[in-house]
C-alpha cells in the first residue's frame, strides 16, 4: 500500500461511479485483503476464494449505483457483498459436496487450529479466543455460513431472542478488542 | 418504540451483517433516521465488523488485480485520471483590502469563514487519518500473516531436514502395485523410537469419499498407522516397532480397522 493518496468514502464512491481506473486501483489495494479474508473464511478453499474475489469486484463495480450511504458505510456494503457471494457459492452444489466431505471443516473447528496452506488471519485467531463456545458457534452460523436467525434457532433448538442476544454478546466482545 | 430495547436485542448486529428479513431491515432503515442513538449504535457495530474483517485480511496473489481489471470497464485509461484528494480540500485564502472603517466587519467575516474552513479542513484530515489507520491495520495484519506463514514453512522444512538427515531413520520406498503402477510413497522410520513419517506426494487422486491409509506389517499382521492425505509431505504416522514392510491401501473416509487388500496401491519392504 504505497499509495499516498487517500480517498474519503464519499469521493471514492463518486470516482467508482465515474469508472475511474485509479479508483479501482485504490479500492483493490485497500480493500481486497479484507474482502478476500472474509471470503476465504467462508469457503476454506483458495481457488474458489480467488474466483469469488474477482466476481465480487465485478459486482461492486457494476452495482455501485445501488449503494446508499445513508444505510451503510461503503466498507460494510462491500463486505456484505463479498460475504453473501461467498455464502451463495458455499451453498452451490459443488462446494457443498466438497464441504460435507471435508467433515465440516468450518469456522468452529477451524478455530481449533487446523493448518491451511493458505494463510489464515492471526488477528482472527486472537479475536476468536476471546469468545466463548456459544458465541463462536453463533458467529460461525450467521456470519460465516449465512444462516438466518430462524434457521439457527431451529438448528440449536433455542428461542429466536436468544439467537439475537448471543449475536449481540459476540459482537460486543469483539468490539472490546478494537 | 423502545429504542434502547432494540439496541440491546441484537437486531442491529444482524442488520449490519445483512441477515435480517426484509421487513425488519426496512423498519430499522426508517427508525435510524429518526433516532440518532440508533444510528450511532449501527455505526459502531459497523466499525467493529470492519475491524473484524481486516483482522482476517489475506493479501491476494499478485496476478489477481490485473485479472479483475480486465473484466471492468473504465472511463479513463490507466495513467491519467481525476486525481484523488491527496490532501484535504484547499482552504481558501481570502484576500481583503477593505477600507479602514469596514475593517472590523470584514475581519469578523474572515474569521467566521476561516473557522468554517478550518473545521472542514480538520474534519477532512480526521477522516483521512481514520482511513489511513484502517489501511495500516490491514497492512499490519497482512504482514503478520505472511510472517506466520513463512515461519510455519521454515519450521516444517527444518523438521523435514532433521528427519531425512538422521542416520538412524530408514527411508523405505513404497512402490506402485499393478492396480496403481505409477504410485509411489516414502516412509521414513526409526525402529528404535518407532517414529514414522510419510511422504505421499506421488499418490494418484482419489474419489471424494475415499482416503489413503498407511499400514505396517508386524509379525505378519497389518497394523494401522493412520489415514494419510494425498500430497502431504512428512505426515506424522503412528509409532510402530518391528515393522518388516509398509503398505498403503485405499479406504473409505476415516480409514478402517483392517486393510482392504485388493485396494493396496503401494508396498515396500524394510531392508536390513
Amino acid at each position: 500500500m504505497n499509495q499516498p493518496a487517500t480517498y474519503t468514502e464519499e469521493v471514492l464512491v463518486a470516482e467508482i461511479k465515474g469508472k475511474s481506473r485509479k479508483a479501482f486501483e485504490y479500492l483493490y489495494d485497500n480493500y481486497s485483503p479484507a474482502l478476500l479474508g472474509v471470503i476465504y473464511n467462508v469457503l476454506h478453499n483458495e481457488e474458489a476464494s480467488n474466483d469469488a474475489l474477482q466476481e465480487v469486484f465485478v459486482k461492486i463495480w457494476n452495482n455501485i449505483h445501488n449503494y446508499d450511504p445513508s444505510k451503510a458505510k461503503l466498507y460494510t456494503w462491500m463486505l456484505n457483498i463479498a460475504r453473501n457471494h461467498a455464502i451463495d457459492k458455499l451453498r452451490s452444489k459443488a462446494m457443498k459436496t466438497d464441504r460435507e466431505l471435508r467433515n465440516d471443516k468450518n469456522f468452529v473447528s477451524h478455530i481449533n487450529g487446523n493448518v491451511s496452506t493458505f494463510v489464515d488471519g492471526i488477528g482472527l485467531q486472537k479475536l476468536i479466543d476471546g469468545l466463548d463456545i456459544e458465541q463462536r458457534q453463533i458467529i460461525d452460523y450467521i456470519y460465516f455460513q449465512g444462516y438466518t436467525q430462524s434457521e439457527v434457532a431451529e438448528e440449536l433448538n433455542i428461542p429466536l431472542g436468544t439467537v439475537k442476544s448471543r449475536v449481540r454478546l459476540a459482537v460486543n466482545k469483539l468490539r472490546k478488542h478494537f | 418504540m423502545d429504542i434502547r430495547a432494540i439496541i440491546e436485542s441484537g437486531e442491529l448486529e444482524l442488520y449490519v451483517m445483512d441477515r435480517l428479513p426484509a421487513a425488519e431491515t426496512a423498519q430499522i432503515d426508517k427508525l435510524r433516521v429518526a433516532h440518532s442513538e440508533l444510528n450511532e449504535e449501527i455505526r459502531r457495530i459497523e466499525d467493529t465488523l470492519i475491524a473484524f474483517a481486516t483482522a482476517q485480511a489475506i493479501r491476494p496473489s499478485a496476478n489477481l488485480k490485473n485479472k479483475i481489471a480486465a473484466q471492468l470497464n473504465f472511463a479513463d485509461e490507466p495513467a491519467q485520471t481525476v486525481t484523488p484528494n491527496t490532501t484535504a480540500p484547499e482552504t481558501k485564502v481570502i484576500t481583503m483590502v477593505p477600507p479602514a472603517y469596514r475593517f472590523m466587519a470584514a475581519a469578523s467575516v474572515a474569521l467566521i469563514i476561516g473557522l468554517g474552513a478550518s473545521t472542514f479542513y480538520y474534519y477532512s484530515k480526521y477522516n483521512e487519518a481514520n482511513s489511513n489507520l484502517l489501511a495500516m491495520r490491514t497492512e499490519q495484519n497482512v504482514l503478520a500473516n505472511q510472517v506466520k506463514y513463512q515461519k510455519e514453512q521454515s519450521e516444517a522444512m527444518q523438521q523435514q531436514l532433521a528427519v531425512v538427515s538422521d542416520p538412524t531413520n530408514k527411508a523405505i520406498v513404497l512402490k506402485g502395485l499393478p492396480i496403481a503402477p505409477n504410485a509411489q510413497a516414502v516412509v521414513y522410520w526409526n525402529n528404535e523410537t518407532g517414529k514414522a513419517y510419510i511422504n505421499s506426494t506421488n499418490l494418484p487422486a482419489l474419489a471424494a469419499n475415499e482416503q489413503y491409509q498407511l499400514w505396517a506389517i508386524v509379525d505378519g499382521k497389518p497394523v494401522d498407522m493412520g489415514v494419510v492425505d494425498k500430497d502431504s509431505v512428512f505426515n506424522i504416522a503412528k509409532d510402530v516397532k518391528g515393522a518388516v514392510a509398509f503398505a498403503i491401501t485405499v479406504e473409505p473416509l476415516g480409514g478402517k480397522a483392517t486393510p482392504t487388500l485388493e485396494k493396496m496401491y503401494v508396498l515396500g519392504n524394510v531392508t536390513i
